[in-house]
């Protein structure tokens, strides 16, 4: 009875304990399973591989399957199945009956959908003359798979010449999309009605979050205070996204740390107390420490990975056409990539540990404009349970990016969770304020939708107000509460959780071995001189003692000299 | 560059406070165990050598009284000990005193100085008493020093029962402490200088370095080098690396005391102070230019140790200092952060438990009139020392520069109430 009752108690114990990670991952597990299926025959194609699966992430998990791989298994978890033809080539048979056999909603894109579908007839033609979607002008022609179906289309398109079909149901539960590869705006059109009817979506809410972002060890306390103030004005709630470290120009590799500006420390300090969220935008934002220009996890210079740590010994990432095999390319690219790790790695321990030392703790992680490949996206999920910003979809090319128009969690970054900035906010520029409305328009076209802005802590208070005062005029956005999105910020040392209920924890492995090590690594001249401080004093102690000691026996002592004359 | 200037003269000052920091450690040691091996060694002292006590003076007659007063109640004996006062063209009465005192015991003697040796400085005088005598063993006392009266014994003791020992250093004690806040720190500072410098040398490497005073040296080492450099302003340091250099060691060995007079007024010292740092910057670098030929491994490990006190650990000071009253006025944008300080408050407490520890070696030194001055002694006496080292080093380099000849400064006397310890009789 003693034993039974001490278990239930253990018991209890065990689900209280547990009961804050089930929540988060609750919160990351969604109902909707979509199974992405593809077939290529070039590397680079997976850049609209990952474009898709960026885009089904947003309804719900998604696993990406090549057509070569798939198996029973992965159509039969799948509420919804995907298939992205990205060559013409021939599907086996095992592969169309493992389609004909399931039963769930399907969506061909690309080339290939007749091969799935007998009874309907698609001819298969690429056209770049794609003005119009959906009676909405295009900025710049598009390409598109003109196709001859005899059903009504969902979505139709205008060339010059003639309406087109672009995304239609084939049958009772099979969908057909007529692109191999669709721009973002194209995308943003379509979004809605695959959602609608794909996806059978319901409309949900619809939320909006802005952060004042580039917040660097230069920026004045008062500068950031002045734009706080004019958001608690008008009580908008809003996020902070702070650079740790900033490359000083002219002195190689010296980083002015945030901890040197005390002042704007206490007042991101306080604004912590307050309950603001703190986003970590990088480290120090720039990777090439001589000029500082750039990305920080991108080398701008060569539009390429990083490919050295060095960025003076980087340079340009070899083409596929250079080897002799794609499988040659794909080993030299995870060389690379390991490079990208182990860079990104130590920026991200940085980027928290310099924060956390000095009282702040980030929930999440930017960068600025999301340049990056897959290989760092994927190191950021080690570190950071949510990323705010925008989406590169290929590991080689920077050109092929995107953003959702909801929380998505692509499988090819691990499924980190993506909170989007989607908007831009006012600028000099005459069309900035219509381009802001019209991007809110256009997201609430989608049933569930997460407006996101960033607004540069420099920025003027004029463009702050126009830009606060378009968002207003879309009441149907409620603002996020980012107190309370679930979170987890974690190195080796230490661990931030936020929890649904707003609560915030921090863990660290071991405090003092923990800051020890932060020491050494950062300021190991520093560290030394205090290792020499302990030493000596210890030394000073024994001293002092023997002086003691000393005067203690000094009667006991023997002189021979005579006494001294002082 | 700041940074750069400011963390070299960081590791400069701090490399030299850690090695004298260590030297504290073995001055320690040395005084819980030097008196160790005295029973053992007293049975040795059987037949005993010739000693001869060489007082080199010139115009001493305001202290020579009471040096051979004191030399007249050295304990040894009298057969096998000769006192010889190297009258060194004085003009005053120095002669005549100690003439009197010739007179009055057989075993202490006058000898005037001759050409070439004559009026050319100590060690001159020094090597007209080695010309001029035959005993086995030499002592040397400057013509104030009233020694105890069993130093002459110990240094002999020494000698004895350490064959490979070339010389044996005694401990020198300041006769007139409390004559002025000059030689109150003076006192201070000898003692820290022999515990730490002498005892804790002597203790880890087996060296310890002749002062001008106080010491026994074997005839034999010194007819084997050829008597004592007279182009050297410190002689003694000068001396040491040549014995070193034949292979043998000196032992400092402080139970043979003596007490000497220190300057009383600030020209004096800056005099007396500015001859001996001058005279270890010549040694240093006239040995430094043939490191190479050095066989010694010691000395020259000692050598360095004078060139890092004399030309890099002042350097960093300076640097510091300048570095620290610039940065008062204008932000140099030094990245070094809290450690700086807790190291300069360290360096400070680590001056303290040195010097109290030396003090508390002694008897009555570590009183409370000692404490103060202690305190005192960082912001003041020992600052006084950069100016003095640097001022030095401009003298000895424009010497150098020009060719000039090296004059010796003569130490001024004072007028004391201590006579040879009669006080004590």
């Amino acid at each position: 009875m003693k034993y039974k009752s001490l278990f239930v108690l253990l018991l209890v114990l065990l689900t209280l304990s547990s009961f804050p990670r089930e929540s988060i991952a609750k919160e990351n597990t969604s109902t909707t399973k979509i199974t992405i299926v593809y077939s290529n025959d070039r590397s680079e194609q997976m850049a609209t591989i990952n474009q898709m699966d960026a885009l089904f992430s947003t309804f719900g998990q998604t696993t990406i399957i090549p057509v070569d791989e798939l198996e029973e298994k992965h159509l039969r978890s799948a509420s919804h199945i995907v298939y992205v033809g990205l060559t013409k080539k021939v599907i086996t048979k095992d592969v169309i009956n493992l389609f004909k056999e399931n039963r769930k909603p399907k969506l061909f894109v690309g080339y290939n959908a007749q091969q799935f579908n007998e009874n309907v007839k698609i001819e298969e033609k690429l056209s770049n003359e794609l003005t119009e979607v959906n009676s909405q002008s295009l900025s710049k022609k598009s390409v598109f798979i003109n196709s001859k179906i005899k059903v009504t289309p969902i979505v139709v398109g205008k060339t010059v010449e003639n309406e087109v079909p672009l995304f239609m149901q084939l049958n009772n539960k099979s969908y057909y999309l007529a692109f191999h590869n669709f721009t973002v705006e194209v995308e943003s059109i379509l979004r809605p009605f695959i959602s609608r009817d794909f996806i059978g979506q319901k409309a949900g809410v619809k939320e909006a979050f802005i952060v004042i972002n580039d917040i660097t060890p230069q920026t004045k306390a008062k500068v950031l205070k002045q734009k706080m103030d004019q958001f608690k004005q008008q009580g908008i709630p809003y996020m902070l996204g702070v650079t740790s470290a900033t490359l000083l120009a002219n002195e190689n590799q010296r980083f002015l740390e945030l901890k040197e500006n005390t002042e704007l420390v206490t007042l991101l300090k306080k604004e912590q107390q307050e309950g603001v969220a703190i986003i970590a935008e990088g480290y120090a934002n720039a990777y090439h420490y001589v000029t500082g220009y750039g990305q920080e996890f991108w080398d701008n210079q060569f539009d390429g990975p990083i490919t050295n740590v060095d960025p003076l010994k980087a340079h340009e990432l070899k083409k596929q056409h250079d080897f002799v095999s794609e499988q040659a390319f794909q080993d030299y690219r995870r060389e690379i990539g390991e490079i990208e790790v182990s860079y990104t790695e130590e920026r991200l321990v940085k980027a928290i540990s310099s924060l956390s030392d000095i009282g702040i703790y980030p929930i999440a992680f930017s960068m600025k404009d999301g340049y990056a490949s897959e290989y760092v996206y994927r190191t950021i999920n080690k570190h950071f349970s949510i990323y705010f910003g925008n989406l590169q979809y290929s590991n080689e090319d920077s050109s092929k990016r995107g953003v959702q128009a909801w929380i998505s969690r692509p499988n090819y970054m691990d499924r980190l969770t993506v909170y989007p900035i989607n908007l831009q906010a006012v600028t000099d520029q005459k069309t900035s304020e219509s381009t802001l409305y019209d991007g809110l328009q256009s997201l609430l076209q989608n049933p569930q939708a997460m407006a996101g802005i960033q607004i540069n802590v420099a920025s003027t208070k004029a463009h702050t107000a126009a830009t606060l005062a378009i968002f207003r005029q879309f009441p149907e956005f409620t603002w996020l509460n980012p107190g309370k999105i679930p979170t987890v910020v974690k190195t080796d040392n230490i661990e931030i959780q936020q929890f649904a209920s707003g609560k915030t924890t921090m863990n660290l492995q071991n405090k003092y071995i923990y800051r020890i090590k932060t020491k050494l690594a950062n300021e190991p001249f520093e560290f030394a001189l205090w290792v020499l401080f302990i030493i000596v004093l210890a030394f000073v102690s024994l001293f002092f003692i023997n002086v003691i000691r000393l005067r203690v026996t000094l009667k006991r002592r023997l002189f021979e000299e005579r006494k001294p004359n002082g | 560059m700041a940074n750069l200037l400011f963390y070299t003269s960081l590791i400069l000052i701090w490399v030299m406070l850690l090695y004298h920091m260590f030297l504290m450690q073995g001055g320690y040691r040395h005084y819980r165990s030097y008196e160790k091996v005295i029973p053992k060694w007293e049975k040795n002292m059987k037949d005993l050598p010739t000693v001869s006590v060489f007082i080199p003076a010139h115009n001493e007659e305001m202290v020579i009284e009471q040096t051979l007063t004191a030399m007249s109640r050295l304990y040894y004996p009298k057969d096998k000990l000769e006192v010889i006062v190297i009258n060194d063209n004085s003009s005053d009465r120095t002669g005549e005193l100690a003439q009197a005192f010739a007179d009055k015991f057989p075993f202490i003697r006058v000898l005037e100085t001759k050409p070439p040796n004559k009026g050319k400085g100590k060690s001159s005088a020094l090597n007209e008493a080695l010309a001029n005598s035959s005993s086995e063993i030499i002592c040397v006392y400057d013509a104030d020093n009233t020694p105890e009266k069993k130093a002459v014994w110990y240094l002999v003791m020494g000698l004895l029962n350490d064959p490979k020992a070339a010389a044996m250093v005694g401990k020198f004690r300041v006769i007139n402490a409390a004559q002025t806040w000059l030689t109150r720190f003076i006192n201070i500072e000898t003692i820290c200088f022999q515990w730490m410098a002498q005892g804790g040398r002597w203790k880890w490497f087996g060296v310890a370095t002749i002062p001008g005073t106080n010491f026994a040296i074997r005839r034999s080492i010194m007819e084997e080098l050829g008597g004592w450099d007279v182009k050297a302003l410190a002689e003694d340091t000068e001396l040491t690396i040549r014995v070193y250099n034949m292979g043998h060691h000196i032992r400092f060995f402080p139970k043979a005391i003596t007490w000497e007079q220190e300057p009383e007024t600030f020209g004096v010292w800056w005099k007396q102070r500015t001859r001996w740092a001058r005279g270890n910057q010549y040694v240093v670098l006239k040995f430094l230019k043939r490191i190479g030929t050095l066989k010694s491994k010691r000395i020259v490990f000692d050598l360095f140790y004078f060139f890092f006190t004399y030309f890099l650990f002042f350097f960093g000071v300076i640097v510091s200092n300048v570095l620290f009253i610039i940065n008062l006025f204008y932000d140099l944008n030094l990245s070094i952060g809290n450690v700086a300080l807790a190291l300069w408050a360290l360096a400070f407490l680590l001056f303290l438990g040195e010097v109290m520890i030396t003090l508390s070696i002694e008897k009555n030194e570590m009183n409370r009139k000692n404490f103060f001055y202690v305190l005192l002694m960082y912001f003041t006496y020992s600052q006084m020392w950069i100016v003095l080292v640097v001022y030095s080093l401009y003298q000895e380099t424009k010497r150098m520069i020009f060719k000039q000849e090296v004059k010796w400064y003569k130490t001024e006397r004072f007028s004391q109430n201590d006579k040879g310890g009669k006080k004590d009789e």
